[in-house]
């Protein structure tokens, strides 16, 4: 794990890659603190953050898109495999190797707090917890372009699936909010990303039966449900949505809650995006 | 000890490995030769762990490689198809690299890399950055990746493929360097580099191991063809009159004359009377010099091509009982192939 991790780091370095990305994360970082903070007199770092959001949309995917793609184009996978190092080892050393480039950018926002602090009073703990959000729903996201990249071995592919997924993600919350609220429209609403869901399964283990059988299933319990108590579905999508959605969670600590159940729930989240990425590599072994 | 038991391997409903079993000894030199296509790469590549079997087993030194990964990759060193280079590398940095991941204790490390740059003669390359060396050098930086940790088992797929004859002798005498303290399996198709180096040759085709044994005991079961380049100075035509008149000849070849007014032709027989006092008999009746005559016996080449042609159903496993059926059905089946040429 150590060796995948230092020769990770490494060609972060090697290939300029690195350096362009902290410049454009930190360039866009300052532009908004200065337009926020500094000049619009803002004392709260979540102010910036809660804003610069998008970026990730755009950045982590450009770190994550090569990590396990070019493995499997230059056949390099081939070295690591026939090595006593494990899948778990691999994605883990990767992971943490493009955590630690994303923390740079990071680290320099630490510093903005103690920047503000000189014109006045500012929220310390407040402050960092946010930035640790900040860091921590970066890191999903990260873990989620890492398994995207364990799945094809091109890298163009994998950077734009992983840009369309963060940009629903980000606005996952704000569509929610525009839906009808009636419970029909719910009803719908969930139908539609079952089959989003399904068709995910369907890509993953190219079984049309097994695809088919979990929308049919879930599509049942949603019109069992519907049809038993209707008033369950009265709004739920957008509760569900913002429910689910990482920034709503991220929102909660830039209004200075500090909330556990977001820390766990990002957590999981890097957890599971980790163990498909292995996954997927077991599965290309099988196939 | 690589012991390979029934293994199968299925792409969808291709079978790449069908119903493959061996048992690879130590410390000495297996070739893998096969057509393209016929499962060789698919076999080393589930042998090394890289890919996973749809059935059967592989036993590596005492260690299941589905069962006990991680111990069993410690015996093997790999050299895949295509060298797997970092190309942002320089040399030293990527054997450093796989040095780490195979866990070579650290202390051992820089002295194995030395060992490994030196044995594959590219110490003078160390700094270089590997996307910038040739095929040669890369395929070279390959076979150091391979030896590092120096496993008790190394396999080679294709090793050889795409570098000049002097780089060719170069790795093959390095092959046999390493042959005295390591098992190595070479795979290939290319007959006379695994005659040249093995000790022990399997021959697979459709995934089916087709033949097995040593070079000689191959030729034995065979019984192999002779095979006669003659340099006559006289005319074609003259030549073929006097060869029809001689039996036993299966096959004759004409190549481009090297010398003026002279014949230059290949005459295939079978081996169980030497075929060059007939020849000489006969030219000599008919007063057409054979300005000169060289024997070989091809029958490693034979015997591949024989068990890999398309619904070839011949097999020499060293194993096989009842092995001295099997040869005459291969000779029936010989003539019959030769008249059908005729």
């Amino acid at each position: 794990m150590k060796a995948i991790y230092k020769k990770e780091l490494k060609s972060y370095f090697t290939s300029m890659l690195g350096y362009a990305v902290i410049a454009f994360f930190l360039l866009i970082v300052g532009v908004y603190f200065w337009g926020v903070n500094l000049s619009g007199g803002s004392a709260a770092i979540g102010d910036t953050l809660g804003n610069i959001c998008f970026v990730y949309t755009v950045v982590l995917p450009i770190l994550t898109m090569r990590l396990l793609a070019e493995e499997q184009k230059q056949k390099t996978d081939q070295l690591l495999f026939s090595t006593p190092v494990s899948i778990w080892d691999v994605v883990i050393g990767k992971f943490l190797a493009v955590v630690t480039i994303f923390t740079i950018p990071v680290l320099v926002i630490c510093t903005m707090p103690l920047v503000l602090k000189q014109f006045g009073t500012v929220l310390m703990l407040k402050s960092y917890s946010t930035i640790f959000a900040f860091w921590l729903l970066g890191c999903v996201m990260l873990a989620f372009g890492l398994f995207i990249s364990s799945l094809t071995e091109n890298q163009i592919i994998a950077a734009v699936v992983s840009f369309a997924f963060n940009i629903v993600i980000l606005l996952m919350a704000s569509i929610a909010s525009m839906m009808p609220a009636t419970a029909i429209a719910s009803l719908i609403g969930f139908t539609i990303l079952l089959l989003i869901v399904a068709v995910f399964i369907f890509v993953f283990v190219r079984n049309i039966i097994v695809a088919g059988a979990c929308w049919i299933v879930g599509e049942g319990a949603l019109v069992v449900a519907y049809v038993l108590k209707k008033t369950l579905f009265e709004s739920a999508l957008e509760k569900v949505l913002g429910g689910i959605s990482f920034y709503s969670r991220f929102n909660d600590f830039v209004s200075g809650n500090f909330n556990i159940a977001s820390i766990i729930y990002y957590i999981t989240f890097i957890v599971l995006f980790l163990f498909l990425a292995v996954q997927a590599i077991q599965k290309r072994r099988w196939s | 000890m690589i012991e390979v038991k029934n293994l199968v391997k299925k792409y969808g409903n291709h079978t790449a490995v069908d119903n493959l079993s061996f048992t690879v000894k130590d410390e000495q030199v297996y070739g893998f030769l096969g057509p393209n296509g016929a499962g060789k790469s698919t076999t080393m590549n589930i042998i090394i762990g890289y890919l996973s079997a749809t059935e059967g087993e592989v036993i590596i030194n005492g260690h299941d490689i589905f069962e006990e990964p991680e111990e069993a990759k410690k015996c093997i060193g790999y050299l895949p198809e295509l060298p797997p280079l970092y190309m942002d590398m320089t040399v030293k940095e990527y054997l450093q690299f796989v040095a780490e991941l195979k866990k070579v204790p650290k202390k051992e490390r820089a002295e194995q890399i030395e060992k490994a740059m030196q044995m594959t003669n590219i110490t003078d390359m160390q700094k270089r950055l590997i996307k910038h060396l040739s095929k040669g050098y890369k395929q070279r930086v390959g076979l150091a990746q391979a030896i590092i940790g120096f496993p008790e088992i190394i396999i080679l797929d294709e090793p050889t493929v795409g570098l000049d004859p002097k780089q060719i002798i170069e790795i093959r005498d390095l092959i046999k360097k390493l042959s005295k303290e390591h098992t190595i399996i070479l795979s290939s198709h290319i007959m006379q580099e695994i005659s040249a180096v093995c000790d022990h040759i399997l021959i697979i085709n459709k995934g089916q191991l087709v033949a097995e044994g040593t070079p000689e005991e191959l030729a034995e079961m065979t019984q192999g063809t002779q095979e006669v380049t003659l340099r006559v100075k006289a005319q074609k035509a003259t030549v073929e009159t006097i060869l029809n008149s001689v039996k036993d000849i299966h096959r004759k070849e004409y190549l481009e004359p090297v010398e003026e007014n002279t014949t230059e032709v290949v005459v295939y027989a079978q081996k169980q009377k030497d075929i060059r006092v007939d020849l000489f008999k006969a030219f000599a009746a008919q007063k057409a010099p054979i300005l000169s005559m060289s024997s070989y016996s091809k029958s490693l080449e034979d015997i591949f091509l024989e068990v890999t042609e398309d619904h070839a159903n011949k097999k020499y496993l060293a194993k096989e009982e009842k092995q001295t059926d099997k040869i005459k059905e291969t000779e029936e089946k010989e003539e019959k192939q030769e008249e059908s040429e005729e």
